[in-house]
Parts: C-alpha cells; structure tokens; sequence
C-alpha cells in the first residue's frame, strides 16, 4: 500500500491548523512547495560527497606509471593491456571507469592523490572520524558539513537541506540536528494502516517539542520524518531516474542511492548537501572482483547522474567530492588484497571542475611505513568545496578551525 | 514500587518485551530472583537454547534466501527465548565480533557463528575471545584463513587489537604485525568448514606483542592480549554501555575490571550490571530495531513475512547477521533516523493490520481496549507519557490504535 499523496497534504494542512504540531513552520500546500522549488531550482548548489567506506586502493584506481608498482604488486598489479588511458593523464586508469571517461574529456574530472588528515592512522574509525569531524585527534561530535549547515541556516527552515544515503553520517551531522537518511525514494514513504492518517496524525501529536534528551530526540524524530516524506514525495515522485542496474555489481542495491541523489536535486527539494555512502572497500583479500565492482558501481552511477543532471540543467551547480578514509598498503599482502594504507585518493566531479587533472603524484620510493604519503589535507578539499558552495572566510574558519587555501581546482 | 519500575526496566532492556503476565510473575518473584534465573539459568531448571537454524534447508542455492530466512528464525527463536539474558548477549557478540553475511561465503556459516556466541554467551571472555578467533567464518570475515608465514595479512590482527581488546591508542602498527605473524597458518576447508593450523603456513618465530616476548601461536598471542590491563576495561565499558546506556555512570563499575581479568567470567559482571540496572542506574537510551520488533511480537501479533522484516532491517539500518562493517552496528542514537523512523512506523501499522485481519490469536480492540493495561502489558508502569496518552485516546480502540502505539516513542526510549 502506498501513500496517497493528496491525502497526505491534506492531512498535513488539518494537523497544522489544528495546532497538533506546533513550533514548525511548514510549506503545507502543493502549490507552496512548487513555488519553493521553482525558487531554489537553478540557483541552489549541491554538493554531493560520495564515501568510499573501507579504504579505497588509489595505486589501482589510477595507476602511476613507476615500475616500482610492478614490482610491490606482483600478483595484484593491473595488467598493462587491461588499463584504459585517458587523453593527456600520465595514469592508466582501471578498466571499471570506464564510464568516467567523457567527465575527463569534458574537463570535469580532478583527482587528488596523498589526501587525508596527519594523524588519522590506520584504523578504519579513528580515520573516518578525522575525515569526518575535521577535527582529527579531538572527540568532536558534529561533522564539518553539519558545522557549516549550522552556520549558515537559511531563513526558512528546509528540512531537506542536508540527506544522507544509505546510512546516516557524523559528516553531516551538527551540533543539534542529524541529517535526513534515504534508502531509496521508493521506500520514503509512511504507510498507516488502510491508508488511514489519522494514525500519522496520532503519531505526529505524540510529539511535544519541548521534550529533551533522548525522549526529546525521540519525540522529535517523527516530525522531522513526515515533513521529509512530504517534500520528498511531492517534488520527487514524478522524476524519472536512470535505470541501469547491473545485479551483478550492485550486489547491496547500491545504485538506488545515486538513482535518489539524481531525483532530489531534479526535484528541487532545496537539498545542499548528499552524502552518499558506499560500503565495502576494505578489501584485505579477493580485491581484484570486489573492488572492480564497487568502482563501477560509483563511476556508473556518477556518470548517469551528472547526464542526467547535464539533461535537466542541474549539472552545473552540481560538484561531487569523492572521498575514502585512506588508501591502502603499497605493497600487496599474500591473500591477493592490500592492508590498510595511510595517503589516499579524492575526487572532484562535475562542471564546477575547472579542468581535469591529477593533482599530488605519489612517489613509491619515498613511502611511510610500506604508505602512501598523506600530502594533501583533506581540510584543503573541504575548504575549496565549502568556497564553492559559498562560504565565507570567517564561515570556514568557524567550520575548519582555520583557512586551509591553496586548491585551485574548481571554478568559484 | 520502586523495584516494579526496576524489573520493568529489566524485561524492556533486556528481556526485549514482555509476554503477557509476565511483569507480574517476576513481581512475585522478586528482583534478586529474577536477575539470578537470568544470569544462572541453569541453576533454576530453565530449559535450554535450541538451534533456530536446526530445520531450515542450507542447500538452497538462493543464499540470500536462505539467510532471509534465517534472520526470521533467530528472530522467532529470541520471541520465545526462555534465556533472553542469553539471546541479548548473544547479539551484542554479533556486534562485538560483528561477522558480516555480506562477505561470508556460503552464509549459513553465519549460523553456526551465532550459535558458537550463543554457546559462548555468558560464559568466559578468554574463551569465546579464543574460539572467535579461529572460527571459519571470523577467518573468512578477516581473512585470518589466507594470513600466512609467507604473506602475513593484517586484517584479524588489527581488529583483534582496535576492537576486541586493548582499543586504539593501546597498540602500534609493529603489534599489529606481531599479531598477524602469530596468527599465520590456520586454514578453512571451504567445504564443510573445518578449520586446523597447517605447521608449513604457520610462522613459528617469537614475536614481541603488547610488551610480552616469545609470541608465537594462538594461546600465547592470547595470553599476551588479555594480560593487557586495558582489554578487562574495555570489555566491562562495552557491556556496561549495552546494558545501562551510553552515559552510564563509570564510578558505579571502576571496580568491575580488575576482578573480571582474573577470571574472565562473565557472569558476575552482568549481575552486577542488571543489578545496578535494576536499581535505577541505567540511563534511557534508544531500543534497537531487533530489540524493538522482539517487544512488539510478544503481544502475540501476527508476524512479518520473510521480505518485509528484511525490508524493515534493511531500512532501520540492522539486519541480524549483516552489520555494516567490521565495527557492528551503529549506536543506538542512529536508530532514530528518519529512514529508521519510517521503517518502525510502517511496520507497526502492517503488523497491526495484518493482526486485525487474520485469525489472529489477539484481538486488536481488546488489546488496546484499556490504555493503562497496554502501557503495563509493554512495561511501561508509569503508563505512557500524557501526550501519548491523549493521542491514542483519541483513536478508536482497533489495528489504527495498535500501530500508533507500537509507532509510538514512548516504546523506543527505554
């Protein structure tokens, strides 16, 4: 059973002028929120961050030409013949981004090789929570995307603003709010029994907005989920997304995500930041099958996406940052894998790139501990993506604790 | 009444719900009594975990069907489990030394492995820490079965260090190697599971870990992690955050780790922790979704189906059996997401009607006929909070009453 839509606005007018949900301010008609999209449409930025949650391996996502490669990876090494070559990248680039060839040719794709925090180590959690925080080697509890939403909220309360997919994130969660989280717009729905909202209704007025700590929080959860589920549904339901679904690479239904990504900023929602987050990188073993799958799944997914986007005319405010917790041991290991390394490999993806380029040449003769050396911060990538999206300099400095200049990578 | 509000603590937390007349019957029992009956069932006569996997059909070459299934059996299993002290542990195990049926292969491994942490549960710490170690499908998770003399492969050893035991500051990347070496050379037959060290794979030369020299094998790389001072501390914090919450108060437990290291029994430390639960120490935290779906099902609801209890871990954000990552689960505060927050609401409105529709063993209406009785039926002694109270009031006692309650926040605090 799904939801009726206009019976569903019509409920969320009645629980509004009833005064059941008191203290929000909603865009409660159809034709408001249309209006809101019309507004935002065009002029919003989006960033969309896509996590590679495990440690991408960046020596075998761009290949660097250095001999030494070979010889540190004798049984995982890519074959030169199955490399793809990209016009004017000193890189081979694994065969199963393919699909990011014609963001390259159009100028549109800059990787950076050595990105991470010093200090970030080797485990996966203490990494990701340096990539996540910005904040490495302090207990912080709020993201650096959560920090710059809270510094910069708009006048009207969008409640879209910041969606996480797939699985909620400390990157984007504040100091007092979390992110909405979507699995997929088709399963962003309330379904109450026989259609009734009363029910809904029931559940909404459970909530009092004075409530603190974690009955607080659990009171407030309802409400932030029914006005998610009615700006989603109203503005995305009628966008049609890119079906191209390998099940034999998108093993974890991970393409719906991408296939959301491209719906909300089509639908206008008011969404500024996507955070994408795909599993599954931490490949200690077997790692020829499964990361060529999980690096398929994402450049077909960013592909389709910004074609889609490019389509709607949503491209050219649209930037993807690519990021991973860490890239992994130079050398192999003996299960035909790579343990956890330190220096990884970001992305920056769209029109907003000002040309493509590989920025950071790794150097394997000078590696730390068997790694890769972290050479650029990954504060630098945030700083120059927080510009983008407009942030001033005091905003940075409130959000990353300081300036962090020197990318010249993306058209402000 | 103090110690009613405590045991009603105890079978929420806990015991995952209530089956009727339950509350009543650990009243009359007594707080004392009943956490012993949960520490010691054995002690008391209590019958014993079953196998919920024993039936189902492992050769079905639908794997995920297969473990679709098997995630409905442990669920059914942890309904009319007579050891729920036991169930709880054995899922926080399953988080702990998370194992995940995405990377498993074949995944009904996965249910010997919860059997294995069932079998474990309560027991002793050493133990189940040694026996994790080289169980096929930890050595498949970790690739502990391909970490050889020749090719160590870190992966089990730095886990085994950052989250089994000592914790991250506590080690450095030359232990991590130490562990990977002593670890080299166990094996997993991919047929049938059987595991055994071969001596050619196995780096027999003494590794310093943790400080202690002459590291070489399993039992001395134990020996050496649980001689750690900071592993009993760990392990007490980790069971002391499951059972009393997040901001549990860690003066009521200092003394806990020093005697737990002497033996690594368990049994002890979670007396005292549903002890200090019991007398009002625990701090409210959010109910998992596995948790939250047990106390559902002990009205006696109609059940879910295979693919809309999948659909519903999927979308809370805890499948059973898949943690996302290495690390478990996430915290309970994940679990109020709105994507976990659609997942509990549309399940408790298909539970509900479905109830109200099939020759249901409970009647919607009767159930939900008196407020006060529903709220106690979930434990809730002190009845549900005003708000909700008037909320549910204002619906007609049926299925739409049912779902609002089970969707309610007053079930997912506790």
């Amino acid at each position: 059973m799904t939801m009726n839509r206009r019976t569903f606005l019509g409920l969320s007018g009645g629980v509004a002028a009833s005064g059941l949900f008191g203290g929000l301010a909603l865009p409660r008609t159809a034709a408001a929120l249309h209006s809101f999209a019309r507004q935002s449409s065009g002029t919003a930025r989006t960033l969309v961050v896509v996590d590679l949650q495990g440690g991408n391996d960046a020596l075998n996502t761009f290949v660097p030409q250095s001999g030494l490669y070979r010889d540190l990876r004798p049984t995982i090494a890519l074959p030169e013949s199955d490399l793809l070559t990209f016009a004017g990248l000193e890189y081979g680039v694994h065969p199963s981004l393919a699909s990011l060839q014609s963001l390259w040719d159009n100028g549109q794709l800059a990787a950076l090789y050595g990105t991470g925090l010093q200090g970030q180590g080797r485990s996966h959690f203490v990494a990701q929570d340096a990539w996540r925080t910005a904040r490495p080697g302090e207990p912080a509890r709020s993201g650096w995307l959560g920090r710059w939403l809270e510094a910069t909220e708009p006048d009207e309360e969008v409640p879209l603003r910041a969606i996480a997919l797939g699985q909620s994130t400390l990157a984007a969660q504040g100091e007092q709010g979390r992110p909405v989280a979507i699995q997929s717009v088709e399963g962003f729905r309330l379904n109450p029994p026989r259609g009734n909202d009363d029910v809904t209704a029931a559940v909404l007025a459970m909530s009092d907005p004075a409530g603190r700590g974690v009955m607080g929080e659990a009171m407030a959860a309802f409400p932030q989920t029914v006005e998610a589920v009615i700006q989603l549904q109203e503005l995305v339901a009628d966008v049609d997304v890119s079906d191209n679904v390998d099940q034999e690479i998108d093993v974890d239904g991970d393409q719906a995500l991408f296939q959301a990504t491209q719906a909300i900023i089509q639908g206008n929602v008011g969404a500024q930041i996507l955070y994408v987050t795909i599993n599954g990188f931490d490949t200690h073993s077997g790692q020829a099958s499964q990361q060529g799958a999980l690096l398929q799944l994402v450049a077909d997914g960013l592909a389709d996406l910004f074609a889609a986007l490019e389509t709607s005319g949503h491209a050219e405010n649209t930037l993807a940052l690519v990021v991973s917790e860490f890239g992994r041991r130079a050398a192999e290991n003996g299960s035909l894998g790579t343990d956890h390394g330190h220096g990884g490999l970001s992305f920056l993806v769209g029109p907003p790139v000002a040309q493509s380029a590989i920025i950071g040449e790794p150097d394997l003769g000078d590696l730390a501990d068997g790694d890769l050396r972290i050479t650029i911060d990954a504060r630098s990538m945030y700083d120059h993506a927080l510009r983008w999206l407009g942030a001033s300099d005091e905003i940075i400095v409130d959000v990353l604790g300081q300036e962090w200049k020197g990318l010249q990578l993306l058209r402000l | 009444m103090e110690e009613h509000i405590g045991l009603a603590w105890l079978g929420r937390k806990i015991g995952w719900g209530f089956t009727d007349g339950q509350l009543d019957e650990w009243a009359g029992l007594g707080a004392a009594a009943v956490i012993e009956r949960l520490v010691d069932p054995d002690e008391h006569g209590v019958p014993a975990r079953t196998d919920p996997f024993a039936d189902i059909d492992r050769t079905d070459e639908q794997q995920a069907r297969v473990v679709a299934t098997g995630i409905v059996r442990w669920i059914d299993a942890a309904v009319e489990s007579p050891r729920p002290l036991e169930t709880f542990m054995e899922f926080f195990w399953s988080d702990y030394f998370a194992v995940s049926g995405r990377v498993v292969r074949p995944r009904h491994w996965l249910f010997d492995y919860m059997n294995l942490l069932a079998s474990h549960a309560t027991g002793n710490f050493a133990e189940l820490l040694r026996a994790v170690t080289i169980d096929p499908s930890m050595l498949r998770f970790l690739d502990g079965g391909t970490n050889t003399k020749e090719n160590p492969n870190e992966n089990f050893g730095r886990e085994m260090l950052e989250l089994y035991s000592v914790g991250v500051d506590n080690f450095t990347e030359d232990d991590v190697k130490a562990a990977a070496r002593a670890l080299t050379g166990w094996r997993v037959h991919s047929r049938d599971g059987a595991v055994r060290l071969v001596a050619s794979r196995h780096d027999n030369s003494p590794q310093t870990l943790l400080g202690v020299e002459g590291v070489h094998d399993l039992d001395t790389t134990m020996a050496a992690v649980l001689a750690h001072p900071v592993t009993a501390e760990r392990v007490v914090h980790k069971l002391a955050t499951a059972v009393l919450g997040q901001e549990y108060d860690v003066d009521l437990v200092a003394d806990l780790p020093t005697a737990f290291a002497e033996t690594w029994e368990l049994k002890p430390v979670l007396r005292r922790l549903l002890e200090l639960g019991v007398a009002g120490h625990a701090v409210p935290s959010v109910l998992e979704p596995v948790a939250w779906y047990v106390t559902a099902r002990k009205l006696r609801m109609t059940q879910a189906g295979r693919e809309q209890l999948r659909e519903f871990f999927t979308l809370a954000g805890q499948v059973p059996m898949q943690p996302p990552n290495v690390g478990g689960f996430p915290p309970p505060d994940a679990y109020l997401s709105t994507s976990a927050t659609i997942a509990r609401f549309n399940l408790a409105a298909h539970l509900a009607d479905q109830t109200g529709r099939n020759n249901s063993r409970i009647d919607p209406a009767a159930l939900t006929n008196d407020l006060d009785l529903l709220a106690q039926r979930f434990g809730i002694v002190d009845g549900f909070r005003p708000a909700t109270q008037q909320a549910l009031e204002n619906l007609r006692p049926g299925v739409d009453r049912l779902a609002a309650t089970l969707a309610s926040p007053d079930l997912v605090v506790v």
